[in-house]
Formats: structure tokens, C-alpha cells, sequence
């Protein structure tokens, strides 16, 4: 009995110690995430925690434990959703904060935050409240580019082995497996022996989303919004993705992949490939040309080589678009936006940290680092980033933007900051201030400046700006975030996904143009049968009057950040 | 002569049933152990190429396990699935075990009712979001107990020991009781010993259970990191991050922001390995319990 006793005691002692440890656990602003983007818990953050007097805290969560979170109430502070929107607000997870703005948010009502959370009020609520907030609203990357300005998409190559072949012109898919094949008769393996291959792709390749060849000049697509109804970047005319074969980067992708696979030469691992055995090719160099700019071959090879040129890098090219100029009313909307959680216990913290998103001073610092340390004013009242700060961003400082998202400065946390790079302080300069011309020439990373020696320019976008237009006139994400999608109509677009995966296969892998045809054909005739061409035209009608709406809008906007549009949307 | 050509027939067919035997024995002994070796030698491999190991690692390596080692995250939840483990079994043998022992007292009030409402739980569960809410309301919410508590009382185990404890012949207990013990002094000293079989069996069921268990944690547990366990830390590393990654990707994502969700294919085999090897060293020794317990329990005629 005794020994009963005390065993049963030695229980509850460990079981308490658990207990009142968590018991014990400081009040903390918690931000629950879905997990759907990345980049948050920089170092930058450190720095909010301080101002605010609060602990961040970040809990991810997937769809199990999101609705029995919801049943419960227990979904924290702040919630970070790229979820469907209408679905969200019909939810009743979100705080209307329209009450707290004067005295905890005085940030929202200034400039292009004023513009974004109107537009919120007026199209998006359903009774004037205030409930999703967008992040990165205004102006993206300009022409001069950031810190971190790779061009990702477009025609991507093997630098290295590019360049033995004098960089020769690529303006269209021809000419870029032309120039693959190139590169793949002169190294036919890898150094350890393996054989190398054309192009590298995986699932991401087969969606409606893939990028890839959706960045041609005279197709013009803005991928993201609506992926399956993607509009044009000059006259945000929308096209149907799945029926409209001219205008469907979808259908213009499974062309390009049939191309390979015709000359023997497409990835057989490129269907069931896992994430990380892609990232291992890409890592050994093994692709000729990829989906998109990556980092890892360049990081397998950085270490001993600072200045390498062995990477994976996008080609300037007639035949593609540049992303930058854009300026997005909305941000990172539908992808990405904040709410407060009606369930808060620390309501008025919640309002004050996102308050801070939006404060100029503190973008700045996030953007651009410490005043008087990283940038400073020079006797004119001009903003410079420091010597210093420019040698540690050129030779890539963990300090600055080191791409893992756990770095310090010069991030741009698309699901919680305000403010995109290029909006302008109170000062009237970028927030930030590598942005500024003189100041990105002289930060340019190694990879950077070998565009520059290739294409014999100073500054490395400039290479791009020469040939391609950019995204100036794009609306596509901001109209898309304020159209909702009614539940019969994405049942209806999940059948034809299902459609699309069953005929991916076949459709690569055709063997000829007649079959490739009769393929697509058949896929053609299966989607009409589900009723998607009703489906677009009550999106188009949608799509359409949203657009008129936010015409005028983006026009003033672009206007003011000093752009002169391009013929199509005036 | 008809005696020896059956002989050798007999001796050819028996061989043939041999060999073909030890073909299917073969078969299927690579089936189950080659996924472990696979796990195995990956985690033995260089990280960036461990994709490439088939039959022996490639670019043979401990820096995986070292690695890991210094993960702090890694030494938590493995502290914490051993806690689990340990208590959690000890808990529902002991509960069980007397829940068991109070059904099979004729005496117990309304006896046939609760033994009737626990068994009708083993066939009519609460759902995700009413379990918890009723976690939620009894605060086991982010904390150890959620881990433990709840599985305290097994129907199935229950049941088994009530069946058990039937059986042990009731002059033990009559016995006993003359000699002046307590009901709580019967159990002890002479149920639980007796009933040692029947308790192993249990034991080996929760211990396994318990090791294996992460859903718990990811519904009951997500905003403490220190009650992670070691399985919920592989299941994000191997299954949650390759679903963020498709999210991703149909979004558009790029494949280096997809890449900060990705663990190193070595870093997950590693991890694996370490889930694994606590529970491939109990369960042989615990074995021959597994087997007799099954039957132990049955209901005789």
C-alpha cells in the first residue's frame, strides 16, 4: 500500500512538473499560420518583440488541427491564411478592427495601406468591417531590383556551361532546347559520372500554376491570382486556362515538355520524383535547364568558390516578361493575409504588432537595417546605405537576405510585412535603399555581375530591361483576391484537375503531333462536358467588373510611383 | 520398387517445396527488411546524395547523427516520447488492471451498466472536434497529461483482464480475505502478480501505441514545441512538409522557397532510424508475451 502511495505520488510530481511548466509560460502574441508561405521568424523580429514588449510566437497548422482549433476557439492572436477568402470570412474567425484603427492602428490610414484596406472595406467585406488585412501592398520590385532580385523565371540555364557557348540569344522554346541539347553534347555527364540530363522539372511543372512558360512576351500571363483563369499583364484581359489553348500557359507547357520528351530527352523521374531527389539533381548540376532560377547548385559550390559561376540563371530573352513594376494594391493577396482572431485575449497587442508592419520607420529598419549603422542621411537629408552595409550585402552577409528566412535585413515577409521594398518612406526614398541605382551597383552580388560581363551592362536588371517588358499594367493578383468563386463552380474546376491529371501522362507523352492532337482533344472535349465554359464566362462577367473597378486605382497609383503605363489599360 | 520410386518422388516434390519455400521466405524477408536497410544506409549517406543510395551509402558519413545530435529540438522529443512511453504504459497497465479487477466483483454497483457503457466505447467514438472540446474543457489542452490521461482506461484491455482474472481460482482471494487483507491488498499482492502475463501483453500493445503516437500532438499539443514528440517531429519532417511543398508549388512557388520547407533526405532517414531502433530493441524480448497473450484473454467456452 505504501509502495502504491508513493508510486502515485511520483506520478502526480512528474505530471505537475510538466503542468506548471507550461502554466508558467509568459503571456505571448501568438501568430498561427496554415503554413502556406514562409519566411517568417527573422531576426528582424527580434527587434518588434522589443518595441512591442511582447513574445512572438508561431505555431503552424494544417487542416486536422485547424478545425478542431476553430470548434475549440483556440486559434491564438493573429492568423496568417493564403486560404480561399470568401470561406475565411465566412468563418467568423476575424476581428473586425475598423474600431481599434484610430487609436491602435493610426498606420492604416496612410498612403498605399489607406488605399488597400479601403478596398478591403468596400469589396471585400459584407458589411463594411475591416477583417483581412493584406500584407506587401504598393510597389514591388522596381526596375532597379533589391537586395534579392534574382529573376526567377524565364529561360533558365546551366550558367556555367552557358557560357562556354558565348551565350548565344534564346527568344523562344526552340531556340532554348536547341541551346540545352548544346550544352548536353558538350557534357554529357556529371563529374561523378552520372548522366546528365535536359531540363528539370517535377509535380509543380504539371499544374495549372507553373510559371514556366506562362512569362512569354506574346502570350503575357500573370500566373498567380486565378491560376486557371490567367490574365494578360498589359490589358488584364482574362483567358480561360483550361479551353482557351492560345492563351493557356497550361497548354503552352505541355507542348514544351512534349517537345522533350519527343526527343528522348525528357527527366523519366520527372513525374514521381519527391521534393528533395529533385533538389539533389539540382544540387549535382545534373539539369541543363530548370523551372526556375534556383539556389542549389550555386550553394553546392559557393563555399569553396565566392565568386563561382556555377548556378542556374535566367537568360534575358525577347520573349519574356520581367516581374517588376508591379504594384500590388491588394499585396500578396489571395496568397497571403492577416487576421485577428475574435478569440484574442491580447486584442490591442495584436492591432499594435500589425500596426508596426505598417509603420514606415520599421520597414525601413526591416528593409534596409539600423540607422546610423547600415544607411544614414547624408547633409542633402538623402538616405545612403553605409560602406560597410554595401560590402556585407556584395559579398552575402548572413545579415542580409540570406534566402533562409532567418536572416536579419533586406527580407521581404510577404505573409506579415505591410509594405513592399519599393513604397516610398516619408523621406521619399525607397524603404529599401539598395533600390536606389547607385546603391544596387555597387552591392551586386558575384552572380549578379556576371549578367553584367555577359550582356556588358553596369547594373544587371538593366540586361533585362533592354528586352523585356514588365508588369507594370498587371492587376491580375488584386482582382483575383475580390472574386469569389461560388462552391459549385470549384467543384466544377476540381473535376477538370482531375481531368487534366489523368490525361498529364498520355499528353507528354505523345508520340506525334496527330496524337499529341487527339490527346489534348479528348481532354478538351471531357472539360467542356463538366460545364467549365459556363463556369469562366460567370468569372469573366466578375473578373471584368472588378477590373473597372480597380482601373482607375491602379492607374493613380502607378502614376505616383512616377510609371508611365503601357498602351491597354488607359 | 513401387516403395522407392515414391520415395524419390516423395523426395523430389519435398525438395521442390523447399526451395520454392525458402524463394517465397526469401521474397518476403527482403520486403520487410529492405525498407529498414534503405532507411539505413541513407542515413549513413551524404546528405545531398543520399537519394542515390540503393544497396550501400554513398559518401559514407556519421555527420547525419552528429547533426542531429545537436539539434535541440531532436534530444527534447525524444525525452519526451520516452516519458510518454514509460508513464503512459505504467498508467493504463495499472488502471486497467484494476478497472479489470472491480468488474469481476459482483458487488461493484450497477456493475453490468458500466462495464456495458465501457464496452460500447470501443464501437461508438466522440469524433475529432467533441474529443477536443472535452480535452479542451478538462484544461488537458498543451500539456503532458493529454498524453496519458486519456488513454488510461482501454476498453479492449479492460476486457481482456476482467476475462483474465476470472479464471484465477477464487479460494486465492477467499483465502486472502480470512487472512484479514484488504480489497486494495488482494490486488497487489495477489491479482497483480498472477496476472503478470495478461499485464505484458498490455504493456506491449500501450508501449507500442504510445511510441507511435504524433496525432495526439498535433491536435492536442501544437502551440508547446517542448511536448513535441520524436514521431510528430518525422511526421512534419516527412509527410507535412511534402504537402506544404505541393501547396506550394501550385501556387507558384519557387523551388528555393520550397526548399526552405525541405529537411535533407538524410536528416529524415536519421530521424527515422532513431524512432525506430527504441522499439525494435523492447519488442523481440517482449514478444513471447504478445503471442500468449492473445490467446490468454479468450473467452472459454
Amino acid at each position: 500500500m505504501r509502495k502504491l502511495l508513493s508510486l502515485s505520488l511520483v506520478l502526480m510530481l512528474v505530471m505537475s512538473a510538466f503542468t506548471v511548466s507550461v502554466a508558467e509560460e509568459p503571456t505571448v502574441l501568438t501568430i498561427y499560420t496554415r503554413g502556406s508561405s514562409t519566411n517568417i521568424g527573422t531576426g528582424v523580429f527580434a527587434e518588434a518583440e522589443k518595441r512591442l514588449n511582447v513574445k512572438l510566437e508561431y505555431t503552424y497548422f494544417d487542416d486536422d488541427s485547424f478545425a478542431a482549433m476553430l470548434a475549440g476557439g483556440d486559434l491564438g492572436d493573429i492568423i496568417l491564411s493564403g486560404e480561399d477568402i470568401p470561406s475565411m470570412l465566412a468563418s467568423g474567425l476575424a476581428l473586425d478592427v475598423n474600431p481599434y484603427i484610430d487609436e491602435h492602428m493610426p498606420n492604416l490610414k496612410i498612403g498605399a495601406a489607406d488605399a488597400a484596406m479601403n478596398v478591403c472595406r468596400e469589396l471585400m467585406s459584407p458589411d463594411g468591417g475591416l477583417y483581412l488585412i493584406p500584407t506587401v501592398v504598393g510597389l514591388h520590385l522596381p526596375i532597379v531590383g533589391g537586395l534579392d532580385p534574382r529573376v526567377y523565371r524565364g529561360y533558365v540555364v546551366r550558367w556555367d556551361y552557358y557560357k562556354e557557348l558565348g551565350c548565344p540569344e534564346i527568344n523562344n522554346d526552340d531556340d532554348y532546347i536547341a541551346v540545352l541539347q548544346q550544352m548536353l553534347e558538350n557534357h554529357p555527364t556529371n563529374e561523378d559520372g552520372t548522366p546528365n540530363l535536359l531540363y528539370g522539372c517535377r509535380s509543380g511543372a504539371f499544374n495549372m500554376g507553373a510559371y514556366r512558360a506562362a512569362f512569354k512576351g506574346d502570350v503575357a500571363l500573370n500566373p498567380w491570382g486565378n491560376y486557371q483563369y490567367n490574365s494578360n499583364i498589359y490589358t488584364n484581359e482574362v483567358y480561360d486556362g483550361y479551353l482557351d489553348v492560345e492563351h493557356s500557359g497550361y497548354w503552352n507547357n505541355m507542348v514544351f515538355l512534349n517537345k522533350i520528351y519527343r526527343l528522348g530527352l525528357l527527366d523519366e523521374d520527372c513525374f514521381t520524383m519527391t521534393s528533395d531527389e529533385y533538389r539533389a539533381k539540382l544540387s549535382a548540376g545534373r539539369y541543363m535547364g530548370v523551372m526556375d532560377a534556383n539556389d542549389a547548385l550555386y550553394q553546392a559550390h559557393v563555399e569553396e568558390d565566392p565568386n563561382t559561376d556555377i548556378t542556374y540563371m535566367v537568360v534575358p530573352s525577347k520573349n519574356m516578361v520581367n516581374y517588376a513594376n508591379i504594384n500590388l494594391i491588394l499585396g500578396n493577396m489571395p496568397y497571403n493575409y492577416m487576421m485577428i482572431s475574435k478569440n484574442s485575449k491580447n486584442i490591442e497587442a495584436a492591432c499594435s504588432f500589425i500596426n508596426l508592419m505598417y509603420d514606415l520607420d520599421f520597414m525601413r529598419f526591416a528593409y534596409s537595417g539600423e540607422q546610423g549603422v547600415d544607411w544614414d542621411y547624408d547633409e542633402d537629408g538623402v538616405p545612403h546605405m553605409t560602406e560597410t552595409a554595401i560590402q556585407e550585402i556584395a559579398r552575402q552577409d548572413p545579415k542580409w537576405a540570406n534566402g533562409e528566412g532567418n536572416g536579419g535585413h533586406g527580407i521581404r515577409v510577404n505573409n506579415l510585412f505591410g509594405y513592399n521594398p519599393a513604397v516610398l518612406h516619408t523621406d521619399g526614398y525607397p524603404l529599401m535603399l539598395t533600390m536606389q541605382r547607385e546603391t544596387a551597383i555597387a552591392a551586386q552580388q558575384p552572380r549578379m555581375l556576371e549578367i553584367c560581363k555577359a550582356y556588358n551592362v553596369e547594373y544587371y536588371a538593366d540586361a533585362y530591361a533592354a528586352v523585356e517588358k514588365d508588369f507594370r499594367n498587371d492587376m491580375g493578383d488584386t482582382i483575383a483576391s475580390l472574386i469569389n468563386t461560388p462552391l459549385d463552380d470549384r467543384r466544377i474546376l476540381e473535376a477538370c484537375q482531375d481531368v487534366l491529371e489523368a490525361g498529364l501522362a498520355p499528353m507528354i507523352m505523345s508520340e506525334s503531333d496527330e496524337e499529341f492532337a487527339a490527346n489534348q482533344a479528348e481532354i478538351l472535349a471531357e472539360i467542356e462536358a463538366l460545364g467549365e465554359a459556363e463556369v469562366f464566362e460567370r468569372y469573366k462577367v466578375e473578373f471584368d467588373r472588378v477590373k473597372d473597378i480597380m482601373i482607375p486605382q491602379q492607374i493613380a497609383a502607378q502614376h505616383a510611383n512616377g510609371l508611365e503605363l503601357y498602351p491597354g489599360l488607359e | 520398387m513401387p516403395q522407392t520410386r515414391n520415395k524419390i518422388e516423395v523426395g523430389l516434390s519435398r525438395k521442390v517445396f523447399v526451395i520454392c519455400n525458402t524463394l517465397l521466405f526469401a521474397l518476403l524477408l527482403f520486403v520487410c527488411f529492405y525498407p529498414l536497410w534503405y532507411v539505413f544506409i541513407q542515413s549513413l549517406s551524404d546528405s545531398n546524395r543520399a537519394t542515390q543510395a540503393l544497396i550501400l551509402p554513398v559518401g559514407l558519413t556519421l555527420d547525419n547523427y552528429v547533426q542531429l545530435i545537436q539539434m535541440p529540438e531532436i534530444f527534447n522529443a525524444f525525452i519526451v516520447s520516452i516519458l510518454r512511453t514509460v508513464i503512459g504504459t505504467a498508467g493504463t497497465v495499472f488502471c486497467c488492471m484494476y478497472a479489470g479487477y472491480l468488474f469481476t466483483k459482483e458487488t461493484l454497483p450497477f456493475r453490468k451498466f458500466w462495464y456495458r457503457m465501457l464496452v460500447i466505447t470501443m464501437y461508438v467514438g466522440g469524433g475529432l472536434i467533441p474529443t477536443y472540446l472535452v480535452y479542451k474543457s478538462y484544461g488537458l489542452l498543451n500539456t503532458f497529461g493529454v498524453y496519458v490521461i486519456p488513454s488510461l482506461i482501454g476498453a479492449y484491455y479492460v476486457i481482456l483482464i476482467k476475462t483474465f482474472v476470472e479464471q484465477l481460482p477464487s479460494s486465492l482471494v477467499e483465502s486472502a480475505k480470512i487472512d484479514g487483507a484488504s480489497e486494495m491488498r488482494v490486488f497487489v499482492s495477489i491479482i497483480l502478480p498472477l496476472s503478470l502475463p495478461i499485464a505484458a501483453t498490455i504493456a506491449i500493445y500501450c508501449t507500442n501505441g504510445q511510441w507511435n503516437s504524433w496525432f495526439d500532438n498535433q491536435l492536442y499539443t501544437v502551440t508547446d514545441k517542448n511536448l513535441t514528440t520524436l514521431q510528430f517531429l518525422l511526421y512534419n519532417y516527412l509527410n507535412k512538409a511534402e504537402k506544404l511543398i505541393e501547396k506550394m508549388e501550385e501556387q507558384g512557388a519557387t523551388s528555393d522557397e520550397v526548399a526552405r520547407l525541405m529537411t535533407p533526405r538524410g536528416i529524415k532517414m536519421t530521424v527515422t532510424m532513431i524512432s525506430v531502433i527504441p522499439i525494435m530493441c523492447v519488442y523481440p524480448f517482449m514478444q513471447r508475451y504478445l503471442i500468449k497473450g492473445i490467446m490468454i484473454g479468450a473467452i472459454k467456452g
